[in-house]
């Protein structure tokens, strides 16, 4: 049976060892690989602790380009298509090469996959930061959270219900280990 | 048609306080996500595989899912939301909130629909535990006995049989040293 002495040595041994930056890596990982495989998956999160929502849809126009089809400009509130000087139809893009990851009409945050392969975190004293390291994905992922006249929002930096919940049972999970650890 | 709610009741013995029932719902969750992780329904049967097209679907990729490791985790947020729903002496009702994704997806696996309106017989129940299970496992923890002693001041070193008196009974028992 432990006695006062040794159960006030495991809690303080629980709570160094969470504060310890290998945990708090470990918690960044996964917050990361949640970020990820929910996003790509196709789902965001408007604001930490709500419940996670399918991203908005992709344009008709969006998708036709993803297909490998010219995607032309468009007046956002006429809805016509721009033309050049000589009467032809303003290319906005050319075929585009689509990562692995995701597919013509799947709307998961990924063209080529580098805003979200380059989500990373890093701890500072006891906080975990997540965020996409990179000027472009950086750019990216701040076009996908506002949105634009244009575009609708996505948001996807964000923590939902159960992932918190998650995180909660990972971090239970580890104090258990901690505390099962001989003195 | 929205799912029905996905649950089921355990019974222990009414001896246990609502602070155990809590923590032994506790247990009997993360035992239920653990047996899930390696493979196994609610009475300790393998998972069917799954399907060819699962396996080649862009959501099984994405997860970095393994075809030989049937964990029921995409994202992870189903069995994350299993929950103590209520408690009371004697029971436990844990399962899912209702009208929640993960209730329907809950359901999808006990039922083996998947979103289909009949089962696709790949059923995946893994709401549950075994009588056994929760004897062996998970109530061998518990002590119904155990009870919470405080004394209301602090003169617990002179306690005798003789100057003790009990101030409250329940759960959370207080005792109080009486004077001379």
């Amino acid at each position: 049976m432990a006695n006062q002495y040794q159960i006030g040595k495991r809690i303080e041994f629980a709570l160094n060892f969470l504060n310890k930056k290998s945990t708090l890596n470990a918690i960044g990982k996964l917050i990361v690989r949640m970020i990820t495989v929910r996003t790509r998956t196709g789902f965001g999160v408007a604001r930490t602790g709500a419940a996670r929502k399918r991203l908005a849809k992709l344009s008709k126009g969006y998708i036709e380009a993803r297909k490998g089809k010219p995607l032309f400009l468009t007046n956002t509130i006429t809805k016509k298509v721009f033309s050049n000087r000589d009467g032809n139809k303003a290319k906005y893009t050319t075929a585009m090469k689509l990562s692995g990851m995701t597919s013509a009409s799947k709307s998961n945050l990924t063209q080529t996959g580098e805003m979200i392969d380059n989500l990373t975190h890093s701890v500072s004293g006891n906080k975990i930061s997540v965020s996409p390291s990179g000027r472009d994905a950086k750019q990216k992922a701040e076009w996908a959270e506002d949105g634009s006249s244009n575009r609708p929002q996505r948001p996807f930096l964000h923590l939902s219900n159960n992932e918190l919940k998650q995180i909660r049972q990972f971090i239970q999970g580890e104090i258990g280990k901690a505390l099962r650890q001989k003195f | 048609m929205a799912a029905k709610q996905r649950f089921f009741t355990v019974n222990i013995p009414k001896a246990y306080k609502p602070a155990q029932r809590v923590a032994i719902a506790a247990e009997i969750i993360d035992y239920i996500r653990k047996r899930t992780a390696r493979g196994k329904d609610k009475n300790n049967s393998k998972f069917p595989g799954y399907s060819k097209d699962y396996v080649k679907s862009l959501d099984f990729k994405i997860a970095g899912k393994s075809k030989s490791n049937v964990n029921l985790k995409l994202t992870g947020d189903m069995l994350a939301a299993i929950d103590l729903l209520k408690h009371e002496p004697g029971k436990l009702k844990i399962g899912f909130e209702a009208g929640t994704e993960e209730n329907g997806r809950a359901e999808g696996n006990i039922l083996g629909t998947y979103g289909q309106k009949t089962s696709t017989g790949k059923k995946r129940d893994f709401l549950g535990i075994t009588n056994e299970d929760l004897k062996k496992k998970i109530l061998s923890k518990f002590d119904p006995g155990e009870m919470t002693v405080t004394f209301a001041n602090r003169k617990a070193k002179n306690a005798t049989v003789a100057n003790l008196s009990v101030i409250r009974e329940g759960d959370e028992v207080v005792l109080e040293v009486k004077d001379g």
